[in-house]
């Protein structure tokens, strides 16, 4: 009715109208005023104000701009809007007029009595509820909605006329996700429940990352009626914290493999590691390893390993045959990422299959990464692979280049190993030959030294042949414990064991020395019998190189011992002399290999003996030991079980 | 006058074995490799063996463990010599074998034939 009568006639009808009417610019500035509106300000204001935004005097000014800046911007009508002018409270609203002319903009008006419906701290609630960019959902005890503001149309795309009345779970729960027991009983306890992180469903169907502050709405008689919730939008921050998330888990990985990896020394343990650290990482479907190495013939072979495929599809693909594709980073050592590898436009087509062979596994998003050793060698290349595009992105380039640099590292190492390790066993295998052919010659010169031994009969060359025929029984002493070593080394002694009385074979011993030597006494204690389960061959050895020791680190005495005992199901042999003792600082040393006890230069050896009679009863599950007092003589002793070859 | 065959490839051990067997009355044959000694058995059987371990056509123990599970020349002595003193066992497996290790004493070597080819 207004409308038609400032259509009609403008100025007119407005100076009649018992109400306040005022019409502004564009910018709020009052242009008109009607008879009603003059004297309000006047009596109100003492004057016209100049804008329409002085025209309020409380602390909701603020608020009445936003009102007005939205209704020239957006068009959004102010529909009694309550103002406070010298403690009274007004309510103006806004209607537009279809005038051609001019731009103007009419409000009007009029007081309202204190005790009428909406009181002005009340409507100003409602309007920050309208204006927050947070949905403020309120619902009765029931969950059914009351209100919904504008924050919650903008996140969940429903308006208010379609939200209002509906069950909230309904509306925008999930199975997963929706308002629980939890939250109506602690509302209807009268405290408020916060959930930090959780999802509710919009109008098109999507999850979105949501925050919940339900406060209990309490009425005059102090019960709750329902309840009041904001409900914030946090997809930005959530997705920060999923890629927080992502790169922390990601970080945990790297540690772990590198620590892991530069542990281990077996090459294929490694590749295995890192392709599987490096396909999680990188998020992809397929990875493999292809590894550049030599096998035994020197040939350049690859080895690989597979992560998310199993090898029998693997295998029916083949190697990477040498295409454009491979190239670029197998030849080439660059890094190569497609969002889909079969569309590239340098690789998505290469000769000879031109495009990807069918049977191979779905593979969109591709990315290859040189594996390239500190010294520039390109010791392999990871492969990763998902049917879907664009699952690789940069970060995960960086990712499998850290961890491939921390595997150089390893592989490196394990390359070195595996190289020392062949030398070895090289080694070993030089040590059998050269032993074996140094006795070849040794067996004829022996045997011609004994031959012309038998024919002689002048005293002093027999004199000189038993000097030649010792040194070259020491000769193949040595030769023996050599080789005796790299066996035991490359744990290639076999033991022969039997049964037999280990009294019998010391007698067999001491008589075996008792040719070779007149210097000492040896003197058996033969007290317990004793039946052991052993190599007797080995066993003579320790014996032998015990009582040799005995007899050669005591220049100066004509006396040693051995004693034979049984506790506690061992045979404890011990081998004692009265010769120049060992310094305690050496002790711990005497059964290193090559070891010799540093002051007697005058005593020849490899030092080989302890050790190896050490090894050799350490493998029939005993031990040795020595006691010695400098300058009084030493006590080897050796204990090894008593066995029934049954229990073998 | 009996008679032994030896199996070794290096000539001066071949030499002085015949030697040592010579000076004490028994008539030797000395063969280089398996495939001539095979050769010389089929004419000949022999009253004794003397079989080196690492041969350029192949290995003593075979040999041997050949000989012993055959009919015809499973009676046989053999005595086995080698530098790698790890091939005594042998002598405990089969009849009439016995280990002689490389370089050797001759008396032990005199009394080992002895008692094999008695």
């Amino acid at each position: 009715m207004i409308r038609n009568l400032l259509l009609n006639d403008k100025f007119e009808v407005l100076n009649q109208l018992p109400i306040v009417v005022f019409s502004t610019n564009e910018l709020g500035e009052i242009l008109h005023a009607n008879s009603e509106a003059e004297s309000f300000f006047e009596r109100q204001l003492g004057n016209i104000p100049k804008s329409c935004l002085d025209i309020d005097q409380q602390e909701s000014t603020d608020l009445l701009q936003t009102k007005f800046i939205h209704y020239f911007n957006d068009k959004k009508d102010i529909q009694d809007f309550p103002i406070l002018l010298n403690g009274h409270t007004f309510l103006i609203s806004s209607f537009d007029v279809e005038d051609q002319e001019d731009n103007m903009h009419y409000f009007l008006l009029k007081e309202v009595p204190q005790n009428l419906l909406v009181t002005p701290k009340q409507k100003i609630y409602a309007d920050i509820i309208d204006l927050s960019e947070d949905a403020i959902i309120t619902c009765d005890l029931k969950g059914d909605i009351i209100t919904w503001n504008f924050g919650a149309e903008k996140i969940f795309g429903f308006n208010a006329v379609e939200a209002i009345g509906q069950q909230i779970n309904k509306l925008i729960g999930t199975n997963k996700f929706s308002e629980t027991d939890e939250l109506f009983n602690t509302i209807s306890r009268g405290l408020t429940y916060r959930i930090d992180q959780t999802m509710r469903i919009n109008r098109a169907g999507d999850l979105v990352d949501i925050s919940i502050t339900a406060s209990p709405i309490i009425d005059i008689n102090h019960q709750v009626v329902g309840v009041s919730k904001i409900i914030r939008d946090i997809s930005t921050d959530t997705d920060n914290r999923r890629q927080l998330k992502k790169h922390n888990e990601n970080l945990l990985h790297l540690n772990a493999v590198g620590k892991m990896i530069s542990e281990k020394l077996d090459v294929q343990n490694i590749l295995q590691m890192v392709t599987d650290v490096t396909t999680k990482i990188t998020g992809a479907a397929y990875g493999a390893f292809f590894y550049n190495t030599l096998n035994s013939n020197g040939d350049a072979m690859k080895l690989y390993t597979l992560s998310g495929a199993s090898r029998a599809d693997f295998e029916k693909l083949g190697m990477p045959r040498n295409t454009d594709l491979f190239k670029h980073t197998f030849t080439d050592k660059k890094i190569l990422r497609s969002g889909d590898v079969k569309a590239h436009y340098k690789f998505g087509n290469n000769a000879p299959l031109n495009g990807m062979p069918h049977g191979h596994l779905g593979v969109k998003s591709y990315l290859s990464v040189p594996v390239i050793s500190g010294s520039g060698e390109n010791m392999g290349t990871l492969l990763f692979g998902h049917p879907e595009p664009d699952v690789f992105k940069e970060e995960h380039e960086d990712m499998v280049l850290s961890v491939a640099s921390q595997a150089t590292v390893a592989l490196e190492n394990s390359r070195l190993f595996e190289s020392i390790n062949q030398m070895n066993s090289k080694k070993d295998e030089f040590i059998a030959l050269a032993s074996h052919e140094l006795k070849t010659p040794l067996t004829t010169i022996k045997g011609y030294l004994q031959v012309i031994n038998e024919f002689n009969e002048s005293d002093m060359l027999q004199n000189f042949l038993d000097k030649v025929l010792e040194q070259v029984e020491k000769l193949n002493g040595l030769i023996s414990e050599m080789l005796d070593i790299s066996k035991i080394e490359a744990g290639k002694i076999m033991l022969n064991k039997e049964e037999f009385l280990l009294n019998d074979l010391i007698e067999h011993t001491i008589q075996t020395i008792s040719y070779s030597q007149s210097t000492h006494n040896i003197i058996f204690h033969n007290t317990t019998q004793v039946s052991v389960c052993a190599d007797r061959f080995r066993m003579e050895q320790v014996l032998l190189n015990l009582l040799m020791n005995a007899i050669k680190y005591s220049p100066s005495s004509n006396l040693v011992e051995i004693y034979i005992t049984c506790e506690k199901n061992q045979a404890i042999v011990k081998v004692k002399d009265f010769g120049i003792g060992i310094d305690k600082s050496q002790i711990v040393n005497i059964f290193s290999r090559f070891y010799r006890v540093e002051s007697d230069t005058n005593i020849s050896g490899l030092g080989l003996g302890l050790y190896l009679s050490k090894e050799i009863v350490n493998r029939h599950d005993g031990s040795i030991i020595v006691e010695s007092e400098l300058g009084e003589g030493s006590e080897f002793i050796f204990k090894i079980p008593i066995k029934s070859l049954d229990s073998q | 006058m009996k008679t032994i065959f030896i199996l070794e490839d290096n000539l001066a051990i071949c030499q002085l074995v015949s030697l040592l067997l010579k000076r004490k009355g028994y008539d030797s044959h000395a063969f280089y490799n398996v495939k001539s000694f095979l050769a010389a058995l089929n004419d000949r059987k022999p009253d004794m063996m003397l079989i080196d371990v690492m041969l350029p056509d192949g290995n003593g123990l075979d040999l041997t463990i050949e000989f012993k599970e055959s009919d015809g020349l499973n009676e046989v002595p053999i005595l086995i010599m080698s530098a790698n003193s790890d091939c005594h066992s042998i002598k405990d497996s089969y009849n009439k074998v016995d280990f002689i290790a490389k370089p050797f004493d001759i008396h032990v070597f005199d009394g080992k034939i002895a008692s094999l080819i008695a």
